[in-house]
């Protein structure tokens, strides 16, 4: 099927923007009525989402964010409490210590607690949930040579009964 | 301004129906050196849960004078090559009634106890109250 020119402009001037706002401001009284009312539903739905991700944003960043890497799953508890302040977190993985992402052996993991004690006052344990406590055992070890009374262990938080 | 509405709906969509983990911590108080809390007893009574090889687990009362001695001191089998949590839990109940004021816990794990079994036990006597929890090392 052959469009002439005139079809052409016709249907491109019904989807342009020229078209669409012209029709925003029909001069009929029920049509303005109608554009009217779409325009402050989209308002609405706009204010409503806003506040909907203002909200959900607000609520969950009031605790402190922890980073878990894919494969390891950790131990569910129900009594479980919010990550606290001045906390450093130590992930045991395959038998090897991190802080930070940086990899310490066990002299090391010592050195750097040590230092750490005058700024935080917690350690978090990270662990898989298959882990062994002979490799936990260190960073328990360590903590306490270095000072520090204050030791958890990362779960997922369960469901409370 | 529609676009912006599909794409403030689809943003709700993705946050409402994605899946959050909550992250949380099990404390542990641990004593440093000789430091004893102040206010505390220096001994005060404790359960002690150690650990076996096998995952079966010796719940014992310590310092526990006025408690019964056929209750003090309990073997619990392993379940499944895992602790039994529930059992742990039941015994630390029934000595919470004889002992309200019982709020300390020394774990002693094994070497090769797994984590999970450690992070239940503690989760299970914060259930009856026994905040107070400490491991040792081995």
């Amino acid at each position: 099927m052959k469009f002439n020119e005139s079809q052409i402009l016709n249907q491109s001037l019904i989807q342009s923007m020229l078209k669409g706002q012209s029709s925003l401001k029909p001069k009929q009284k029920i049509m303005k009525q109608f554009f009217s009312l779409s325009l402050t539903l989209t308002s609405l739905v706009d204010g409503f989402t806003i506040l909907v991700i203002y909200l959900l944003v607000s609520t969950t960043s009031g605790t402190f964010e922890m980073k878990i890497p894919r494969e390891m799953i950790l131990p569910e508890a129900t009594q479980s409490e919010l990550l606290a302040a001045k906390s450093i977190t130590v992930r045991v993985q395959d038998n090897k210590y991190f802080i930070n992402d940086r990899v310490l052996n066990i002299e090391q993991l010592g050195i750097v607690l040590r230092g750490e004690r005058k700024i935080n006052e917690r350690i978090i344990v990270q662990a898989d949930k298959r882990a062994n406590f002979s490799s936990l055992n260190p960073v328990v070890l360590s903590g306490l040579r270095a000072g520090f009374s204050k030791i958890s262990f990362a779960v997922l938080q369960g469901e409370r009964n | 301004m529609p676009m912006i509405s599909i794409l403030a709906v689809c943003i709700c969509f993705l946050l409402l129906t994605g899946v959050w983990v909550h992250v949380g911590t099990l404390n542990l108080s641990q004593a440093v050196g000789t430091e004893v809390p102040l206010g505390a007893s220096e001994n005060p009574t404790a359960l002690w849960v150690r650990f076996e090889n096998d995952s079966s687990v010796q719940v014992s009362v310590k310092n526990g004078k006025d408690l019964n001695e056929n209750i003090k001191v309990i073997t619990i089998q392993h379940l499944d090559r895992h602790v039994n949590a529930r059992d742990i839990e039941r015994f630390a109940k029934n000595i919470k009634v004889a002992m309200p004021q019982l709020n300390v816990a020394l774990i002693l794990p094994a070497a090769n106890s797994s984590y999970e079994d450690i992070v239940a036990v503690m989760d299970r006597l914060k259930k009856q109250d026994i905040t107070n929890i400490g491991i040792a090392p081995l």
